[in-house]
């Protein structure tokens, strides 16, 4: 398991150097360290003196890629690349652009806030689309099941801003049940807040959820082995909710399991609405103030957590499938 | 004997997109204890239909029961609760399914599966559940039971999957099992090993059988009634020697008359080839498939699919490869007609090596070697015109203009028995038979020499299978051509072959003139083979069953590979690998032959 | 009017062309018969029809939009502005669509600020001066009182004239986006399942690069290298749509490549190209359909977020991200203006519904493995 493991992650660097390649032309070549600077310190009145000194104070003054002014390794190292990009893989995200502020930091003392919303959500919502979509597909060809695949594709329709508008504005302003935003990290006060952002968040989710798990477990249903335990006198719950459910439960870990990661990252609309000081928040701002850092560092950490994601996936399966077992 | 199960005019049917299709229409028998009574037909005659209508699991909400009455001992199963007919399922009237692969739950152990219908219908618990599962585990003659109960059923072989899902079906002694073509998935030779587990524990149970096969030769081996059907009618009833030598209904007549036989003159028209003239000589073939694995995919293993193997087929003959599934067989149709590249070994057409031309050498030869493929329904694509399928092969060849390929391709569908105005039609428009013809005419549009007939016949009803057989055997003399016919339906190759070679596991165990190699084998494989075949006239004949499963052509056995289920294998038998020994035409690769 | 004849363009060229491949495309598929009578079961419930319709509605909408002209400057007065030496009729720098031209009733009904829909008074107070002087706070009357169906915004344009103009926006980024995409996702995911090995490699390497960006990040970081606008959004809507189709396609045509007529026309000697084209991809095409329609209606979602987050389209261009991001302050009012946004909800659901619904239609039809009881 261990070798296995080890061997899944050395897979996943060349991924991830792919990334960084992509994101280094994205952010030094289509866009120049002088187009960042002058986007910082304002467009007009800026003199290439103000230029050069950003530059410098912030290490984009060095070569991209190759540093012909210095001998081996530094050939290599003292270039934008290697101090911006490399760096990434050992988790250095560097300083912001905008503030000088450490990064790094930042984002460990935001994760917290960010899983306050993102766990619940993503429990409550597995559990509940699960349930939903097993009552339907029980159901299944009946007008229930007509009725609920409907509702479904209609609130699938639906942009989750406007739940988010419409809820705050609902429970918020005009019933009053719930503070509009803010955030209190002082536990018994931290629920007040939290509330309204998951319940939105649940109802966004449950007309895709439940479509989709509704037509994996059709998929089941029709299968040799469900018949073969209604043959055996089982009754229609046992087959549903034990044989179903079990092989049902195979191709759900992939699409859930890789989502995992991501909790920490956040959502960008509900902390942005709600005002949570989460790493959503802190994407919005870095693309609000063009500070470029903060967006290299989220992307690099998005791709490491999506990847992440991927080696938890493998790993859930040989748990979960007795089919899959690794050498 | 008294009456278990009574069927009285039975109605099932189907809504669908076309209309109402009457699946079982109008079916009455009944079904009397500790007898085996065989329903019989062809597909979409609606057997299977009664079978699930008796279990009350007709596919819902398409399907339903319209009319009739189905008695079970005293009870009305039609309009029965669920619960009560959830207490009668697995427990007085159990049901065996074909297709093993699929039938048992991939994430639940055998164990548990069995456990559950034990706790269900006897409340067993615990420690009693666990030892009763391994007791029925092995009653169904499973080896070491107290291991296999924790396996997941990817972990065992066809054949065992049926034997557990007999274990299942068996557990409660019902007083009734529902088999629905359980033998048809799997090779002869297990297919011998489960219809005898079936009908020992059918003597020792006292269970009726309702058995439901397309397959003659197995009725009239295991069944005390039968029941033929036709478009969901009971045409015929009788019992199996009344129904094989006097069938009153002119479909049983066609229908047996269209069975392939073991015994008697074969049917064939043709001549048989030159033995002079060498068409396809293949010496030493051998395909191995690495097995890869990790992060480089290194090569940990072989597959030996084709482990070493010669046939040489003369211009103008029928050239059978026989053998049961993971063999090889279809591998080296592959590797002659270059859809895969042999690992090792010359395959020599017309006296050129071809197992080693690029795309470009290869070109005239894929015009002089055609193949026929199985499944009807993939073998045609679903979104061409089939004149623009059949028409292809003479535009990649160059052969004519346009309009010449147009007209040829019309002729061709007329030589096949089909009109030629349907050129402009889809292959969904098509029963399977016709689209084999379209298949057979895609092939032989390009005028090849060598036909490739890869399982041809191996999807198609039995009488469609003889009207596909004789148009071949006609278009062979018609065209000129020379078969190789690989099948694992030794009847069939019986009926078409001149020669037949029987592979196991990579290679021939045994090959000669196929008269002589069916009448007389020799190697210890082939005579099991041989036997296994369930016939109608059966002449009192010695069934020789296998053992075990075949070896993993990963990991074949040492020696000959055949001794671990041989038995006259000796100490020298798994030490020594036996060539083929040349004896006359006859050829067979066994290190006791001479003593046997 | 010959004037105005000498003076359309295309405004934008590229929704013509959309439309016209997608029509061609169409009429292709509808010459066979198995995509007919697909489409005959498709259209059997009145749901779908009535998606299908409003689906057409939308799209004539962008059509229209989309056919621009210079209109000829007038006076004040309606006679024709003129060169003043050569005589010659002058025109309008900035085009005007055929829709404009529809919709000027609309589009011409300024009002000074807010207004309720169908209101006939502004929304908020002003001091009034009577004809004696004196002065009062009141409402004002609008100069098109009770003719403004969903009110008006903060400069008083006509919200439902936004809301329509919103609609060529949207029909760009769900329908341009997918044509940019399919051919591309169509070639690799055929070329990487067809042939296997390195060339598979490759390009499996590609796009699990791509896919393991989350898309939201990579299009932030894209518009904010590029800059806002519709076209950057398409290409990078493009960019990170391509990869899921690519590997559904690929999974599939490694599934048909072993297909028995794949492996006949292989047997034939039919050349590569002609495999993969002429068998591999038409027996591809119900994904591609399928995939087509349903991420239509997630990219119509996508531009409303990304508007919302300010990366979307530049300011310029009306669209219904847009529209709720102005919505957003006018809920915080009291008493609150949610007429603008409830005009973006119904045109944005107007459009998303139909299109689930009629892409569900075409699942159900053309994917029999998908097909429900």
């Amino acid at each position: 398991m261990f070798s296995y493991l080890v061997r899944r992650i050395a897979y996943a660097f060349p991924i991830l150097l792919g990334v960084n390649i992509l994101l280094f032309l994205l952010f030094f070549f289509a866009y120049t360290p002088e187009d960042m600077a002058e986007t910082i310190l304002g467009e007009k009145r800026v003199t290439q003196e103000q230029i050069d000194n950003w530059m410098r104070e912030h290490n984009y003054h060095l070569p991209r890629f190759i540093n012909l002014a210095e001998s081996f390794p530094a050939t290599l190292t003292r270039t934008i690349f290697w101090q911006k990009s490399m760096h990434l893989f050992a988790l250095e995200f560097g300083h912001s652009d905008v503030d000088n502020t450490d990064i790094g930091a930042e984002i460990k003392r935001r994760i917290p806030y960010s899983l306050c919303v993102t766990l619940p959500v993503f429990m409550a919502s597995l559990m509940i689309n699960i349930m939903v979509a097993m009552v339907v597909a029980f159901y299944r060809a009946t007008y229930i099941d007509h009725m609920a695949l409907v509702i479904c594709v209609l609130m699938m329709s639906i942009s989750l801003l406007f739940y988010i508008i419409g809820g705050q504005y609902l429970f918020a302003i005009h019933l009053r049940l719930a503070p509009v935003s803010g955030f209190d990290a002082q536990f018994p006060h931290t629920i007040k807040f939290l509330i309204l952002p998951i319940v939105i968040s649940l109802i966004g989710s449950i007309g895709g959820g439940v479509r989709y798990y509704r037509t994996i477990f059709l998929e089941e249903i029709n299968r040799d082995y469900v018949r073969t335990a209604r043959a055996k006198g089982l009754g229609e719950g046992t087959v549903l909710f034990k044989h179903a459910l079990r092989n049902a439960l195979l191709p759900i870990l992939t699409n859930v399991i890789v989502t995992i990661p991501f909790l920490i990252m956040g959502s960008l609309l509900l902390e942005n609405f709600f005002g949570i000081p989460g790493l959503g928040n802190y994407t919005i701002d870095a693309i609000s103030k063009q500070d470029f850092a903060v967006i290299r560092a989220m992307v690099f950490l998005g791709s490491l957590l999506y990847i992440g994601g991927l080696i938890l996936v493998e790993i859930s399966y040989t748990i979960a499938d007795p089919r899959i077992r690794i050498q | 004997m008294s009456t278990l199960l009574t069927i009285n005019d039975l109605h099932t049917q189907f809504r669908t997109p076309e209309g109402l299709v009457r699946a079982v229409d109008g079916v009455s028998f009944e079904l009397r204890e500790g007898e085996t009574y065989a329903l019989v037909g062809e597909s979409g005659s609606g057997k299977s239909m009664t079978a699930l209508s008796v279990m009350q699991l007709v596919p819902r909400p398409a399907g339903f029961i319209a009319s009739g009455s189905i008695r079970f001992e005293d009870r009305e199963l039609i309009g029965l609760p669920p619960v009560e007919m959830r207490g009668i399922r697995g427990n007085d009237i159990s049901m065996i399914f074909q297709e093993p692969m699929t039938a048992l739950n991939p994430v639940f152990t055998i164990g548990n599966q069995l456990i559950e219908v034990l706790k269900l219908h006897q409340g067993l618990r615990g420690e009693a559940a666990l030892s009763a599962a391994i007791d029925m585990l092995d009653h169904v003659g499973i080896a070491a039971p107290d291991q296999r109960v924790r396996d997941f059923p990817h972990q065992l072989s066809g054949g065992m999957r049926q034997r557990v899902m007999i274990a299942m079906a068996l557990a409660c002694r019902p007083k009734i099992l529902i088999a629905d073509e359980p033998t048809t998935a799997l090779d002869v030779t297990i297919q011998s090993q489960i219809l005898e587990l079936m009908s020992a524990l059918q003597s020792e149970l006292g269970t009726a059988i309702l058995l439901i096969t397309h397959n003659m030769g197995v009725v009239a081996e295991n069944a005390d009634r039968i029941g033929v059907m036709l478009d969901g009618k009971l045409v015929e009833e009788a019992p199996p020697n009344q129904l094989f030598t006097t069938p009153q209904h002119d479909y049983t007549k066609k229908l047996l008359a269209a069975v392939p036989s073991m015994t008697g003159p074969t049917r064939r028209k043709s001549e048989i080839g030159n033995r002079k003239s060498e068409m396809l000589q293949v010496v030493d073939l051998k395909m191995h498939f690495p097995i890869r694995k990790g992060l480089f995919k290194r090569p940990v293993g072989t597959v030996r699919a084709v482990d070493g193997l010669d046939i040489n087929i003369h211009r103008g003959e029928t050239f059978a490869i026989v053998g049961e599934s993971g063999c090889g067989k279809t591998t080296v149709g592959k590797c002659i007609n270059r859809l895969l590249d042999p690992s090792h070994g010359q395959v020599r057409f017309d006296g050129h090596d071809i197992a080693s031309l690029k795309r470009v050498g290869l070109q005239p030869y894929r015009q002089r070697i055609q193949m026929i493929f199985q499944d009807p329904f993939s073998s045609l694509d679903p979104r061409m015109r089939i004149g623009a399928t059949i028409s292809e092969g003479m535009q990649t060849h160059n052969i004519g203009t346009p309009a010449d390929r147009t007209a040829r391709a019309a002729a061709m569908l007329e030589r096949v028995g089909l009109e030629g105005d349907l050129l402009e039609r889809y292959p969904h428009e098509f029963s399977g038979g016709q689209r084999q013809r379209i298949g057979i005419a895609r092939a032989l549009a390009v005028e090849p020499d060598l036909v490739i007939c890869d399982e041809a016949t191996s999807s198609l009803d039995v009488s469609v299978q003889a009207q596909i057989l004789e148009l071949l055997d006609e278009l062979k003399a018609e065209f000129g051509l020379s078969y190789l016919f690989i099948s694992h339906d030794i009847a069939v190759v019986r009926q078409v072959s001149d020669r037949i070679a029987v592979m196991y596991l990579g290679q021939i165990v045994e090959t000669g003139p196929t008269a002589e190699v069916i009448d007389n084998p020799q190697h210890p494989y082939t005579r099991a083979l041989i036997s296994a075949v369930p016939r109608i006239d059966d002449d009192g004949r010695q069934q020789i069953i296998l053992p075990g499963d075949v070896p993993s052509p990963a990991n074949p056995p040492s020696g000959c590979r055949f001794h671990p289920r041989c038995a006259h294998a000796i100490d020298t038998c798994r030490r020594t690998a036996p060539t083929l020994e040349s004896d006359e035409g006859r050829q067979v690769a066994c290190l006791r032959s001479a003593e046997l | 009017m010959t004037a105005l004849l000498n003076n359309w363009y295309a405004k934008d060229a590229i929704v013509l062309v959309v439309v016209g491949i997608m029509g061609w495309i169409g009429s292709l598929l509808m010459r066979r018969e198995v995509w007919r009578s697909a489409m005959r079961q498709v259209f059997r419930r009145r749901m779908v029809r009535i998606s299908a319709f409003i689906l057409a509605l939308y799209t004539l909408i962008a059509i229209l939009d989309s056919v621009g002209y210079h209109p000829p400057l007038r006076d004040a007065d309606h006679a024709l502005h003129r060169h003043p030496e050569t005589g010659r009729v002058l025109y309008d720098q900035d085009g005007k669509s055929l829709l404009d031209l529809i919709l000027t009733p609309l589009s011409a009904m300024h009002e000074k600020t807010y207004s309720a829909p169908l209101a006939a008074t502004q929304f908020t107070m002003e001091t009034l001066y009577d004809d004696e002087g004196n002065t009062t706070r009141g409402y004002p009357p609008l100069a098109h009182p009770r003719r403004h169906l969903l009110g008006t915004d903060r400069v008083g344009n006509d919200v439902l004239y936004l809301a329509i103009k919103g609609i060529r926006t949207g029909m760009i980024i769900g329908g341009f986006t997918t044509l940019l995409v399919i051919p591309f996702a169509i070639l690799f995911g055929v070329t990487a399942g067809y042939f296997r090995g390195w060339v598979d490699d490759a390009i499996q390497y590609v796009y699990t690069v791509l896919s393991s960006i989350p898309s939201l990040l990579l299009i932030i970081s894209f518009m904010i290298v590029f800059g806002r606008g519709l076209t950057q959004l398409c290409i990078i809507m493009g960019i990170t749509s391509w990869t899921g189709l690519c590997r559904v396609l690929r999974g599939e045509t490694l599934k048909l490549r072993e297909l028995e007529y794949v492996q006949a026309a292989e047997a034939m000697g039919v050349s590569r190209p002609r495999i993969m084209f002429q068998h591999i991809v038409p027996n591809l095409m119900h994904i591609v359909l399928i995939t087509a329609v349903l991420s239509f209606s997630g990219r119509v979602l996508a531009e409303a977020v990304l508007s919302y987050i300010g990366i979307g389209v530049g300011a310029a261009t009306i669209s219904w991200g847009s529209m709720i991001n102005d919505a957003r302050q006018e809920l915080a009012r009291d008493p609150i203006i949610w007429w603008k946004l409830v005009a973006a909800f119904v045109f944005m659901v107007g459009l998303v519904l139909p299109a689930n619904l009629f892409g569900d239609a075409l699942r159900d039809a053309l994917d029999p493995r998908l097909r429900t009881e």
